[in-house]
């Protein structure tokens, strides 16, 4: 009840205008984009294939989107836009999940679903992006930001409202997780932003009385910038330390855990990372290497994973060359003190490694065949054979119709694990989980049929033998 | 048998026979031959229809482990209707038990740099004492050339018993300089099995090549002869496993 006051208070106290804010370029710092966005897998803990495809980018650019997937689990999505109003809404097993936003050049308003965020996220963090010990390149620094969503699971209810005023910018905002509604806060920040600087104050507060406090700043230097936050939450001090200097990125986090379900954090998990990234460009060749080193405390258990990561990338004669390698090291164990004799911890170490070719090519300029074959081979501690992966995919398009073809097989080792995408519909990417030795296979069709109107289909045939149908019917005007 | 089948090498010979001279203007069908005998990764490159030609045929036969009347056989065709490729393909293994027969057909595609082929078919099995079962065969072969490399897949599925099988190869094949190339493979034939397989086709003579590679998947060493005197390639191998010993077989290709 009280987080429902808090969230009728806020809400009320709206002006105008929407809690999400433009970026405000800093600098030309960002490193170009590179072969590192080969995801490996257990990226999960931060989401990137798991993320809700369709918020991202389901009817972008339309006046109005709607579809139905029509399959196991059935899922109804809209999305309307007039002028600086727009509405989204999905339907899947339970209630529509959904928001209405108004977002013009100086404020805007989001009521219903919200995937709030602030700062560096030392203290509010985007639950589905806040996982790897991965610096950002991007400049932006905001503060509190409610971005419309529709995703069931990465979103809370709640409403937030933006006004910009010059180089000012007040927000606020409240939110209550849909499943345990006694975990709700209410936050605002103000921010001043100026050409090359910028920076804020934010403070939250929970239904039970519990505080928290953010300051936040960033600052353009040359060839990058650096970027700040530090927060007082209820479970102690938190910090975000990131910088951008040509090639380089660097992170130092403390406290940057997730903020799923936990709106003001003050759980048991706590964590504290750093990282460093260099982008580097050689004639054709482009590289990333990140060195990054993460311990968490989830309860009683303590966990340290320090991780190397390389992967680059290439164009050769029109195809692009994608090739990887990255070691991981995971040591866990109860912490001191909580049992009379400490136990040993767990160790697994892994490698993971991948060559990857995609081509593309088309037939009289009216249909285009894309290609990708990819392997990939997994060690683990423990384990003595060497696991494989083995992938292909051709995808044909025209400008009515788009099929796809996709086929993983795999030999894995116990214990190890294997993460593989499947052909599917647009804005509806799905991912599964490999172990043992079988064969994925995923196909879908998708047809323009006119007036905005589509449809389309998807095929899986997961390891197991079970077999899966997707029917999508959809216009987009 | 069909497991059998599919782990023995044969007119992997039709393959090296197309591979040395040129492994680039090949690649479109792996064909039904390879994949009975397990080794369609190897024929990566291999054969894709007539190389400049109207037509291409190709015959192969190889006696198995000196097991009497244990043998495959097998023939392919390859042309151009109207300018879209198309394909016939029979094989059939003989045992003292039964056989097994494949007929496919197959139709394909070019494109800038790359080729798709679609097929389709029966697979009958036919054991002494029992009822023939036929199984309904799809596949559909793809290949691209990056530079000195060619790249291909092939993906197959089988239905029959209740069950379907699927069936995958990758393979490349990377040439250096005129003539020399290898080729690597990644074949899954069945769960638990994903196997790697290396060839190296070295010329010696403008007619005369060399091929020697090793399939883990099979756990064969397979060396052979290539020669090639007019429209005509000849191709001699030895297979060698270390457990069911010695295969040996004779292949011939023509184009016109």
């Amino acid at each position: 009840m009280r987080a429902r006051v808090a969230i009728a208070l806020v809400a009320a106290s709206v002006v105008a205008g929407c809690a999400g804010s433009a970026p405000r370029p800093m600098g030309d710092g960002a490193a170009r984009a590179t072969g590192g966005d080969v995801v490996w897998g257990d990226e999960y803990e931060g989401v990137l294939l798991d993320t809700d495809p369709e918020d991202a980018h389901f009817g972008d650019g339309s006046a109005f989107a709607a579809d139905a997937l029509l399959g196991e689990t059935r899922v109804t999505r809209a999305r309307a836009a007039v002028g600086p109003l727009s509405v989204v809404v999905r339907q899947s097993d339970g209630p529509p999940v959904g928001a209405l936003a108004w977002n013009a050049r100086r404020a805007g308003v989001v009521v219903g679903a919200v995937r709030p965020t602030l700062a560096e996220g030392a203290v509010v963090a985007d639950a589905r992006a806040s996982g790897a010990v991965e610096p950002r390149a991007t400049p932006r620094v905001d503060g509190l930001r409610l971005a419309p969503s529709s995703s069931t699971w990465g979103s809370f209810d709640g409403a937030g409202a933006r006004v910009s005023l010059g180089g000012l910018r007040l927000s606020a905002g409240a939110w209550r997780d849909r499943a345990h509604p006694e975990r709700a806060a209410a936050w605002s920040s103000l921010g001043i932003a100026g050409a090359r600087s910028a920076g804020g104050i934010a403070a939250g507060r929970t239904p039970a009385g519990a505080s928290a406090l953010s300051l936040y700043g960033a600052r353009a230097t040359g060839p990058g910038f650096v970027a700040a936050e530090t927060g007082l939450a209820p479970d102690g001090i938190r910090g975000v330390l990131r910088g951008v200097v040509g090639p380089w990125r660097v992170l130092l986090a403390s406290g940057a855990v997730a903020a799923a379900h936990d709106p003001l954090p003050a759980s048991a998990a706590r964590r504290w990372g750093a990282g460093v990234e260099r982008r580097a460009t050689l004639g054709r060749i482009a590289t990333r290497t990140l060195v990054s080193s993460r311990t968490r405390r989830d309860g009683a258990t303590v966990e340290w994973r320090q991780r190397v990561d390389w992967s680059g990338a290439a164009m050769l004669d029109g195809a692009r060359l994608e090739t990887g390698v990255r070691a991981t090291r995971t040591r866990a164990r109860v912490a001191a003190g909580l049992l009379d004799a400490p136990a040993p911890p767990d160790k697994e170490d892994e490698v993971r490694a991948r060559v990857a070719v995609r081509t593309a090519g088309d037939r009289d300029g009216a249909l285009r065949v894309e290609q990708l074959w990819q392997l990939d081979l997994v060690a683990t501690g423990g384990e003595s054979d060497l696991g494989r992966v083995a992938l292909w995919q051709g995808r044909a398009s025209t400008g009515h119709a788009d099929v796809r073809l996709r086929v993983t097989a795999f030999d894995l080792g116990n214990g190890q694990l294997a993460y593989a995408g499947r052909a599917a519909l647009p804005g509806a990417a799905t991912f599964t989980t490999l172990s043992r030795s079988g064969v994925d296979v995923s196909a879908s069709l998708a047809l323009r049929l006119g007036w905005g109107m589509s449809t389309g289909v998807q095929a899986v045939r997961a390891p197991a033998g079970a077999s899966r149908v997707v029917v999508r019917v959809g216009v987009d005007w | 048998m069909r497991t059998v089948l599919r782990s023995l090498p044969v007119l992997w010979l039709c393959v090296v026979i197309v591979a040395a001279p040129r492994a680039s203007a090949q690649v479109a069908f792996p064909s039904v031959e390879e994949r009975v005998l397990g080794v369609r990764g190897d024929g990566a490159g291999m054969h894709g229809g007539p190389d400049g030609g109207r037509a291409r045929i190709e015959f192969g036969d190889m006696e198995l482990f000196g097991i009497a009347g244990l043998r495959i056989s097998g023939a392919r065709l390859f042309t151009a209707v109207r300018g879209v490729p198309v394909g016939a393909e029979l094989a059939r293994l003989g045992s003292p038990v039964g056989a097994q027969q494949r007929a496919c057909g197959s139709i394909g595609w070019r494109g800038d740099r790359w080729r798709a082929s679609l097929r389709a078919g029966v697979e009958s099995l036919a054991l002494r004492g029992a009822a023939t079962e036929s199984s309904p065969v799809i596949g559909l072969a793809s290949a691209a050339d990056v530079g000195s490399l060619s790249l291909s897949a092939d993906v197959e599925t089988i239905a029959g018993g209740g069950d379907r099988a699927w069936l995958l190869a990758l393979a490349m094949t990377g040439r250096i300089g005129a003539r020399a190339s290898v080729v690597t493979s990644l074949r899954y034939d069945g769960p638990g099995a994903l196997a790697l397989g290396v060839a190296a086709i070295a010329p010696l003579h403008s007619r005369l090549s060399l091929l020697a590679g090793y399939d883990d998947g099979t756990e064969t060493l397979r060396v052979a002869a290539v020669i090639a005197t007019g429209r005509w390639r000849v191709a001699s191998g030895v297979f060698r496993h270390p457990v069911l010993g010695q295969s040996q077989g004779l292949s011939l290709a023509g184009d016109w």
